[in-house]
C-alpha cells in the first residue's frame, strides 16, 4: 500500500470498526507443582519464564519414546492459558522449516508482535514449545476513543520525510503482545506498520530492507501513561 | 538373537542414562544384567546428581516398558554387559576430557560490531533508513554472555566500525563474531553496509584463527537467490568460520525484534541447545512481524563435517578438545543448513 493510501485505510478503519477495548493481563503467577505434574502426564517438562510468566515446554528424546508427538497437548495448554482467545492452526512458517507457528485472535482482531503465538521447534529427537499467550483479566477496559488517524499517519511518515512516495506500507490493526522475555500488563489495540522500499532495486543490486512503526490505536483515560509505555518497551 | 521393540527401547534408555549422562556406572549395569528378573533400574539403583523430574520421567518410562511383560531377561544379559563396557569407556573419556578441556577464558571471547548511521553516498538506490536499533542486538547479546563469564574482545560501532569489521576478531581467537547493520546483494555478492562504505567479506578478513561462529544480523545474509553457497564458499574457504547464522531476505531491526541478541545468548548458555537452534529460535521468538526467515549454515570440508556444526554448542566452543578446526584452504567448502 502506498503511504498516502495508508491515511485512507486509517480513516476507514476507525469509521467502520467498533472501538476495541483494552485488556489487563493477570500478574505473574507462581508455577505450581500440580501444573508441572499435569504436563508430565503428557511427557512435557514445563516451566514459566520470569518475568513474563509465559509457558515453556520441553520434550526430550526420552519422552518421545513414551509419549510420541504431543502437539495436541501443547495446543490444549495454550487454550488453558487464555480460554477466551481463538488459536489458529499450527502450521510451518515456510516449507522445510523445523518450526510450527500458531497465531491467536481476540475477537475480530489478530494478536500481533513477537508474542500472542505458540512456537514449536522440532528436531529429530526433541521438541520445544513456547506458549507466549498471556491470560487476561475477565473484564475488558473500554477505550475512550481512537487516536486521530492524521496523528498516526504523521508519526508513520516522520522517519521518511521527502521519501514518502518511495515506501510501501503494510498496515495491521491488532492486539500487540510482547515476547516471552518481558513482563506485560496490558493488551492494547495497536497499529503495526511494516515498511519496505517501493524500489527494491534490480536483479544486479537488491537493497530490500524492512522496518516497522508500532503505535497505539486507541486512548484510554483509565490507563496510566507509564503502563501504556510498558506495552511497547 | 534379536531384541524385540521393548527390549531395544529398554537398552536405548539405559544407554542414554549411562553412556550419555553417566548416571549409571559400568558396575551398576553389570548388576542389572545379573538380576533374576528384568528390573526397573531406578528400583535398584539411586544415582546421585539427577534432577527429580528426570528421575521421575525415566522411572515411569521403565515401568511402562516392563508392564508389558515383553522383556526377556536372558536376551538382555549380553547387551547389558556390552553396555557396561561402553559406559566404562565413556566415563573414562569424560574424566580424561574434563581434565584437559576445562573451559578456558581465552576461548569464550566474543566480538561485536554494528552500524546504525550511514553516509548518503553509500547508495545510489533509495537510501536505507538509519538503524537506530542496530546496537541493541549485539549489545544485548554481549551483555547476556558477559554474565556467563565470556569476555568482550572487540566492539566496533558506526564511524569507528573499520574495514573490515572483522579485523580484531580475525586475530584474537574469537568464539563468536556478531554483526548488525544493513545487508544487500550486489552483483550476486553479499555486502554489509558500514558507515560510509560496503564491506564484502573475503577469506583475508577472517583468517585461520578468527571467529568460529559468524552471526550476520543483517538482511540477505544467506539468500537462496542467488544461492548463498556461491558466495560463502569462496568468502570463507580456509577460514576459521564453521557456522554462519543469518537470515534469508530481510530481517526486521526494531525495538522488539532486536531482543533476538539477548534471546540468542540466553539460548546458547543452555548446554543442551546447539548454537544453530539457539539462533533459529531467537529470531522466531522475537520477530515483531513474523516474516524473518532465520537460517543456520554449517560449513565443513565434507558434508558430515558441515552437518556436525549444526550440533555445535557454546560449551564445545569453550573446550580445547571439542573446538572445531578451521576449514581447509585446499578443498571446497561443503554446507549443511537448517531453517
Amino acid at each position: 500500500m502506498r503511504s498516502d493510501e495508508v491515511r485512507e485505510w486509517l480513516f476507514r478503519t476507525v469509521s467502520e470498526r467498533e472501538l476495541p477495548p483494552v485488556f489487563a493481563i493477570e500478574r505473574h503467577r507462581a508455577f505450581e507443582e500440580k501444573e508441572r505434574a499435569r504436563f508430565l502426564d503428557f511427557g512435557l517438562r514445563s516451566s514459566r519464564r520470569n518475568p513474563s510468566g509465559t509457558l515453556e515446554l520441553r520434550l526430550s528424546e526420552l519422552e518421545f519414546v513414551r509419549f510420541g508427538d504431543p502437539l495436541s497437548s501443547i495446543v490444549a495448554a495454550a487454550r488453558q492459558e487464555d480460554p477466551r482467545r481463538e488459536i489458529l492452526p499450527l502450521i510451518p512458517p515456510h516449507e522445510g522449516s523445523q518450526f510450527l507457528v500458531a497465531r491467536t485472535r481476540i475477537g475480530s482482531l489478530p494478536v500481533i508482535g513477537p508474542g500472542g503465538k505458540i512456537l514449536v521447534q522440532r528436531s529429530d529427537t526433541s521438541l520445544t514449545a513456547d506458549i507466549t499467550v498471556r491470560r487476561r483479566e475477565p473484564d475488558a477496559i473500554p477505550s475512550d476513543g481512537w487516536i486521530e488517524p492524521d496523528v498516526v499517519h504523521r508519526s508513520l511518515l516522520s522517519g521518511f520525510l521527502g521519501a514518502e512516495d518511495r515506501i510501501d506500507v503494510e498496515p495491521t490493526l491488532g492486539y500487540f503482545e510482547r515476547s516471552k522475555y518481558h513482563a506485560q500488563y496490558l493488551l492494547r489495540p495497536t497499529y503495526l506498520f511494516v515498511i519496505r522500499p517501493r524500489d527494491e532495486g534490480t536483479a544486479e543490486s537488491r537493497s530490500l530492507w524492512e522496518t516497522t512503526h508500532i503505535v497505539p490505536a486507541t486512548w484510554n483515560l483509565a490507563v496510566e501513561l507509564n503502563e501504556e509505555r510498558e506495552t511497547f518497551g | 538373537m534379536s531384541l524385540n521393540q521393548d527390549e531395544e527401547a529398554y537398552i536405548r534408555l539405559l544407554r542414554k542414562l549411562s553412556v550419555s549422562h553417566h548416571y549409571f556406572s559400568a558396575d551398576d549395569l553389570r548388576g542389572l544384567a545379573l538380576t533374576p528378573q528384568p528390573q526397573n533400574p531406578f528400583h535398584v539403583i539411586s544415582p546421585a546428581n539427577i534432577q527429580p523430574e528426570t528421575r521421575f520421567a525415566f522411572r515411569q518410562a521403565f515401568d511402562q516398558l516392563l508392564s508389558k511383560n515383553q522383556i526377556r531377561r536372558a536376551f538382555l544379559r549380553r547387551p547389558l554387559f556390552e553396555l557396561a563396557e561402553m559406559a566404562r569407556v565413556a566415563r573414562m573419556i569424560r574424566d580424561d576430557a574434563a581434565d584437559r578441556t576445562e573451559p578456558l577464558a581465552d576461548l569464550s571471547k566474543i566480538a561485536i560490531a554494528f552500524s546504525g548511521f550511514f553516509q548518503r553516498r553509500l547508495s545510489t538506490l533509495f537510501l536505507p533508513p538509519a538503524l537506530e536499533c542496530a546496537r541493541r542486538g549485539p549489545a544485548l547479546f554481549a551483555g547476556r554472555l558477559l554474565k556467563e563469564g565470556a569476555s568482550l574482545a572487540s566492539l566496533s560501532a558506526d564511524e569507528w566500525c573499520t574495514m573490515p569489521p572483522s579485523i580484531f576478531a580475525a586475530i584474537a581467537d574469537i568464539a563468536i563474531f556478531y554483526v548488525c547493520t544493513h545487508g544487500r546483494i550486489h552483483q550476486s555478492q553479499y555486502q554489509a553496509a558500514l558507515h560510509d562504505r560496503y564491506w564484502q567479506p573475503s577469506p583475508l578478513d577472517f583468517g585461520a584463527n578468527g571467529p568460529k561462529v559468524l552471526v550476520l544480523d543483517t538482511c540477505h545474509g544467506a539468500d537462496r537467490q542467488p544461492p548463498f553457497q556461491n558466495f560463502w564458499g569462496i568468502a570463507l574457504q580456509g577460514t576459521s568460520v564453521r557456522l554462519l547464522l543469518a537470515c534469508e531476505g530481510p530481517i526486521v531491526v526494531d525495538v522488539p525484534s532486536t531482543e533476538r541478541g539477548y534471546a540468542f545468548a540466553d539460548n546458547i548458555v543452555r548446554n543442551d541447545t546447539s548454537i544453530a537452534d539457539a539462533w533459529l529460535l531467537a529470531v522466531r521468538s522475537t520477530s515483531s512481524t513474523g516474516t524473518s526467515r532465520p537460517v543456520a549454515i554449517g560449513l565443513g570440508d565434507n558434508v558430515g563435517d558441515a552437518q556436525a556444526m549444526l550440533s555445535l554448542t557454546f560449551h564445545d566452543l569453550r573446550s580445547v578438545g571439542k573446538r572445531p578446526p578451521s576449514l581447509s584452504s585446499g578443498s571446497p567448502v561443503q554446507f549443511a543448513d537448517r531453517h
